[in-house]
This record gives structure tokens, C-alpha cells and sequence, in this order.
């Protein structure tokens, strides 16, 4: 082997990992060759002063010093919406959330509780105004069945028929009514607008002028229908309506049940009634069933069949 | 510290914590780290506050990105070669400054451990032989600042360190031969340095 190759595998040879063959020859070349014996040695003599090298301890102070950082690094990662509500980062956006819920909730309730909350309250507030009203609303179309008017409760759900015909009576009416109501009232007295008011306070209070209404409502007809669905059996209801050449349907539509008002011939009646049967049960029914050409106000309530 | 090895499983688990967001989980790996990362950026910065800085750096960065750590090898080997890229780059910064020259003997490397304390035990050095040993630990360190990087690097974790050679081939992610080849030629780099400022070996 000649020098130079035994040079370049000194530090091999030093870190044994020549294999055994390798390992003899270059044993024999030392041996013999006083040249490479000393670089041999020199790179010994390197390799000790290289691993004596002390160590260094590190400062007390490193550790410490390297937490503080990862701490504040660790702080700033959380991101800005944790950090603005720190030091309750867990807990606020929870509680944000439920609080969230709990408003949804209530504007939920709130809006679904709304026509049936009035309802209750409207009768209250009539009650007491709503018996001299009956005077004028005679001499109408209506006016003249007083003798044949039903019972307090019939005449309640024969309301939305009677508002129909007797838009114009309500003025009169409704100005011995809760003020509000009246105010209302005067305040739009053509025809379009009392209407206007017809619809808007008909879906949210129904019982305003329950009471008012007149003996001439008698004979508006009604249908109290139990159906599966609401939407469905409103839409049937319109289109029968309709093909019995029914005018003015009107449609309110609640939660859990709608009101449909029209007007239309009487004899016709009896085959809406036949319909309704199809479309739902029908639990209720109240007015002639027979008629003529002449035109009658029809009030059907479609109503959820209870579980 | 030379040659021992953290198995697997030690780091793992607080790595695991510190993945999950637990900081205190660091400290461990901090306290358990620090030493031999401060003594590797040490030879390679050859400057004791220095090291403690690129330590500190390696440290945050190493926070930062260890969810970016999957374990495919040893979270010490990770994190040490993180401290090498954080010491290299910091030297190549301070030589670029000129804040150190490769080599000077009149720039004595500041070294704590090499100061005379107390009495030492009749069985220890003498004061004299103390001085001059650190005095050759001086040239030492200097013959090791003199080489290249690469070189540097991997005579610090082999001959220093005692880093197995695969795991310094993962540290500087260079093949193993490579790693063998560029010791053999740091050695007899810094034989050439240490003939020519000791005289004699």
C-alpha cells in the first residue's frame, strides 16, 4: 500500500471502521513507513484535542429566558378574537353563543305566539264596546238575519266573512271599539285602505270586531275543516274556491291553520262542502247548505288535525 | 452529555403536549436540550453569547414549527439541526460584519468553564497547566473556526458531540458517505491549523 492511499485512510483507521484486510495492511505500513507513523499520530494527537474540548454549561437565565418567548409566541398564536376576551378566552364566545340562542329563540316564540297572545287579549278590550256596535252595522247587506243570528261563539268565527262585506260598516263600528282601533279606522276611511287594515289586523287580531259583527252575518257559511297538512289543503281549498267561481278568496295563513274567506253562490255550496270532505274532515258546518244565484260569504278554517 | 442519546419515547410524549398546545410541555424539552445545543452552537459560533442567542432563536423557531414536526426522526435530531442552521447562519452574519476573524489569538474566545475556581483538588491540573490547556482549547477552537462549514459542522457533531454518522447525515441531510469523507478531511484540516499554531503536537 502505498503512502499516499494509507494517508487518506487514516481517519478511518482511527474510527475502525476499515474492514479487517484494510486494517492489517495499513498496521504493516505504519510499521514500515515513518512518515505516515507521524501523521498518523498528528491526526491521533487532533481527533484527542478536538474531543477534549469542555463543554460549556449553559446559563441559568437560558431556560427562562427561551419560556418567556415561547409564552408570548404561544399568547400571540391564540389570534385576536381569544385574545380579546382573555383571560375568560374559553368561556365568553360560548356563553356570546348561547345568548345568541337564547334571543333567536325568544324572536322564534315570540312570532309564532303572536296571533294567538292577541286573541286572547282582543275579546278583553271588546267585550264591553262591542254590543252597542250592533246597531249600526244593520241596514246593510247583511243586516235583517239579527233574529237568526247563532250563538255569541258562531258569530266570532263568522267575523272574517262579515269584515268582508262590511268594510265600510267598521268605521261606524269600530268607533265605539278600543280607541286605538278606532283611530285607525278614521284615520283611513276609503274603501282600499279599510281593506288594507282589513288584512293586516284580520292576521294578527282576530277578535277585534268578533263581537261587532252583526246579526247579518248569519248568513255568512262556515267550515271548520281538519286536514293533514295546512299547505296543501289551503292550496286545494283556493283552487275549489275558485272553480266554484268563488270571488274575493282570501287567504290567512297561521301556524297550524288558515282562514280562507269568499263569496260565492249559494248553491254552490253544498258542492264546496262535498270538496272540503275530500280535502280534509270536515268537523263543523254552519249556514244553509241550499241557495239561489245570490251571493254568499264563506269562511273556511283549515285547522291541523289535532294528535 | 458525549454519546448519550435521548431514546424515542422521552421526547415524544412531551412533544405530543406541546403539539397540543401545553407551553409548560417545552420547558421539559428546553431544560433537557439546551446543554447540548448551546455546546454545538458554541463550537460553531466559537462565541459563548452568541450561542446562547442562537440557542434562544432555535428554541422559538423550533416552538413555532413543532406541529410541523411528525416524527419521522428523532425530535433531538430535529431540533439540533435546527440549532446548526440558527448557528451557521448567525456566524456567516457575524463574519459578514466582520465581527470575528477566522482566526486570532489575540481574540481570546470568552469561556466561563475555563475559569480558575477555588482551589482545585491536588488530583486536578495545576493553575499552569490549567492556563495552558486552555490556551490549546483556544488554538483548538480556533482550527475548528478556520474550516468550512460543512466542514466544521461535522467534525463539531462527530468528534465533539460523538453523533452517530447517520444521525449527523440526517442533521445536515447529506449522505452518510459524504459525512465520512468531509471528517476525514475537517480532521486532517484542522491537524494542518493545529501544526502551524502549535509548532509541535
Amino acid at each position: 500500500m502505498k503512502c499516499s492511499e494509507v494517508q487518506k485512510r487514516l481517519s478511518a483507521y482511527i474510527e475502525k471502521v476499515l474492514s479487517p484486510k484494510q486494517k492489517a495492511l495499513i498496521d504493516a505500513h505504519l510499521k514500515g513507513c515513518k512518515r505516515c507513523k507521524e501523521s498518523f499520530a498528528d491526526l491521533k494527537k487532533t481527533v484527542e484535542y478536538v474531543q477534549k474540548l469542555e463543554e460549556v454549561e449553559p446559563p441559568a437565565w437560558l431556560t427562562q429566558k427561551v419560556m418567556t418567548q415561547v409564552r408570548s409566541e404561544a399568547e400571540a398564536k391564540r389570534g385576536i378574537w381569544q385574545r380579546l376576551f382573555t383571560p375568560f378566552h374559553i368561556k365568553i364566545p360560548l356563553e356570546a353563543l348561547a345568548l345568541l340562542f337564547i334571543a333567536v329563540g325568544t324572536i322564534f316564540v315570540f312570532k309564532t305566539m303572536q296571533p294567538e297572545m292577541r286573541l286572547a287579549q282582543a275579546p278583553i278590550e271588546t267585550k264591553e264596546t262591542a254590543p252597542p256596535a250592533l246597531a249600526p252595522g244593520k241596514g246593510k247587506v247583511h243586516d235583517g238575519a239579527e233574529d237568526k243570528r247563532p250563538s255569541a261563539e258562531s258569530v266570532e268565527r263568522f267575523r272574517y266573512a262579515d269584515k268582508e262585506k262590511a268594510g265600510e260598516e267598521k268605521s261606524m263600528r269600530l268607533a265605539k271599539a278600543p280607541a286605538e282601533a278606532a283611530k285607525r279606522e278614521e284615520a283611513a276611511p276609503t274603501v282600499g285602505a279599510a281593506a288594507k287594515d282589513e288584512v293586516e289586523r284580520g292576521a294578527v287580531s282576530s277578535a277585534v270586531s268578533e263581537k261587532a259583527v252583526g246579526a247579518g252575518e248569519a248568513e255568512a257559511i262556515r267550515f271548520l275543516v281538519n286536514v293533514k297538512a295546512i299547505e296543501p289543503a289551503t292550496q286545494d281549498t283556493e283552487e275549489t274556491l275558485l272553480k266554484l267561481g268563488g270571488r274575493n278568496v282570501k287567504t290567512q295563513s297561521l301556524r297550524d291553520r288558515a282562514v280562507i274567506n269568499a263569496d260565492i253562490e249559494s248553491r254552490q255550496v253544498k258542492e264546496l262542502f262535498n270538496q272540503l270532505n275530500i280535502i280534509g274532515e270536515v268537523q263543523e258546518q254552519r249556514g244553509p247548505m241550499e241557495g239561489g244565484k245570490e251571493e254568499v260569504g264563506i269562511r273556511i278554517d283549515l285547522e291541523k288535525t289535532p294528535r | 452529555m458525549k454519546g448519550k442519546k435521548q431514546t424515542r419515547d422521552e421526547d415524544r410524549e412531551f412533544v405530543a403536549s406541546c403539539q397540543a398546545g401545553e407551553v409548560d410541555a417545552f420547558e421539559v424539552l428546553v431544560r433537557r436540550h439546551q446543554k447540548r445545543m448551546l455546546n454545538i452552537a458554541y463550537r460553531i459560533i466559537g462565541n459563548y453569547e452568541e450561542a446562547c442567542e442562537s440557542v434562544q432563536d432555535a428554541f422559538i423557531s423550533s416552538y413555532k414549527n413543532i406541529k410541523g414536526f411528525k416524527g419521522e426522526a428523532k425530535f433531538s435530531t430535529w431540533l439540533y439541526a435546527i440549532v446548526i442552521n440558527h448557528s451557521r447562519n448567525r456566524l456567516k452574519r457575524l463574519r459578514s460584519r466582520r465581527y470575528r476573524e477566522a482566526y486570532s489569538t489575540n481574540n481570546p474566545i470568552p469561556a466561563p468553564d475555563g475559569e480558575i475556581q477555588g482551589d482545585p483538588p491536588s488530583n486536578e491540573p495545576s493553575a499552569l497547566d490549567r492556563l495552558e490547556a486552555r490556551d490549546v482549547q483556544q488554538k483548538v477552537q480556533g482550527c475548528i473556526n478556520a474550516l468550512n462549514a460543512e466542514f466544521r459542522e461535522i467534525i463539531i457533531l462527530r468528534d465533539i458531540q460523538g453523533f452517530s454518522y447517520d444521525e449527523i447525515s440526517a442533521m445536515l441531510k447529506v449522505p452518510e458517505g459524504t459525512v465520512k469523507s468531509k471528517l476525514f478531511r475537517a480532521r486532517e484540516g484542522v491537524k494542518d491549523c493545529l501544526k502551524d499554531v502549535m509548532g509541535d503536537l
